[in-house]
């Protein structure tokens, strides 16, 4: 398989195969990360993933690789997610997240629906920890905070994922 | 049946959340036609190596003021010195080659005429790249900082007429911003 650093110079050499490349690579982790963290609408995951690439492309020759290409395209995404979200701030979460999923599978939509819930800060340090699997060091880069910081606001957030699924079944976990 | 590592869900639950949403098929041809049509513009290169219209108008600055400085006399008024950070405004890395020339024309403009007018002390581009260095860490820049595309320095009799001259700034017309910081000499 072709490094991440070869595609990209291919793609500044215009190869668009190679861009094809990273995008297939890189988008199914950016686009989950962007669809959880801008509030579960196709819509708008796929707006800001645009964004993502069309900034990406524009500083690729500048990009110094200190760090990995994925966690980079990831920093951009989280920009982009806040200047969206700054720019509607009066957006409400929605009720219902837009997942296709089987009638049975509640536990899925309660999860998806109890994430939505989260505040912004706390929704980002468990969407990046828990389920993508980034380091505190790395979150800590990522959003702008420290590594203590990153730890103790997953520690919250992870308490107030607990009562949103608790509230949401009626029962104590 | 949480995680032991304190998770409100298990690994396997948080591998199933890493197997959706997937992106929708139709969206790779939309960013590469995305990607193709911002290098349809024949004097803006794509993605990376961009030009910035504020960096290349302060680089215009720069050239009237290189130019102008062996033939307009040094100001004789003893003034404040103010410095002006010049950033983009929303869309200012979109623009087409006809608007980018223009905006670099109304900021050669600008500079020559506070040059002419004794007030223009420097003015400087900067480059795209950088980076935020802090204890311990060396981050990329963001957005905001990589939104200012150079600065200017001007002299100004009283703090209105920073103002006053930091308002005639071209990019502010454009949904631009004009950072204006009064030098402090009291340390010198």
């Amino acid at each position: 398989m072709t490094d991440d650093r070869a595609l990209v110079r291919a793609f500044l050499g215009g190869d668009e195969h190679a861009f094809r490349e990273l995008y297939r690579r890189h988008t199914p982790a950016l686009y989950r990360i962007v669809w959880r963290l801008a509030g579960g609408r196709d819509e708008d995951a796929a707006d800001i993933v645009q964004d993502v690439w069309l900034r990406a492309s524009r500083r690729l020759d500048t990009f110094r690789w200190d760090a990995a290409l994925p966690t980079w395209l990831t920093s951009i995404a989280i920009n982009c997610v806040r200047e969206r979200s700054r720019r509607r701030p009066d957006e409400a979460v929605p009720l219902t997240v837009e997942i296709p999923v089987a009638r049975t599978d509640h536990r899925r939509l309660e999860l998806e629906q109890a994430i939505q819930s989260l505040a912004a800060g706390y929704r980002e340090v468990l969407v990046l920890h828990d389920i993508e699997g980034y380091t505190h060091d790395e979150i800590a880069g990522l959003l702008g905070i420290d590594t203590g910081t990153s730890k103790s606001q997953l520690f919250r957030a992870r308490r107030a994922l607990r009562a949103a699924l608790s509230d949401a079944r009626g029962v104590r976990l | 049946m949480t995680d032991p590592e304190d998770r409100p869900f298990t690994k396997e639950e948080a591998a199933r959340l890493r197997t959706y949403p997937a992106p929708p098929r139709e969206l790779e041809d939309r960013v590469v036609g995305a990607l193709r049509r911002e290098t349809k513009e024949p004097s803006v290169e794509s993605g990376f190596g961009r030009t910035r219209v504020i960096a290349v108008a302060a680089c215009a600055a720069v050239l009237a003021f290189t130019i102008a400085r062996w033939t307009a006399p040094a100001p004789v008024v003893d003034r404040g010195a103010y410095l002006l950070l010049v950033q983009d405004g929303p869309g200012d890395d979109r623009l087409s080659a006809e608007e980018a020339s223009q905006r670099v024309g109304e900021f050669a403009a600008w500079a020559r005429d506070l040059r002419a007018r004794g007030l223009l002390t420097s003015a400087e581009k900067l480059e795209d790249g950088g980076e935020v260095l802090s204890a311990g860490r060396t981050a990329p820049l963001t957005d905001a900082d990589r939104s200012i595309g150079g600065f200017f320095v001007i002299r100004a009799s009283t703090p209105e007429e920073g103002v006053s001259i930091a308002r005639s700034a071209p990019n502010l017309r454009h949904g631009g911003r004009i950072v204006l910081r009064r030098l402090d000499h009291r340390t010198r």
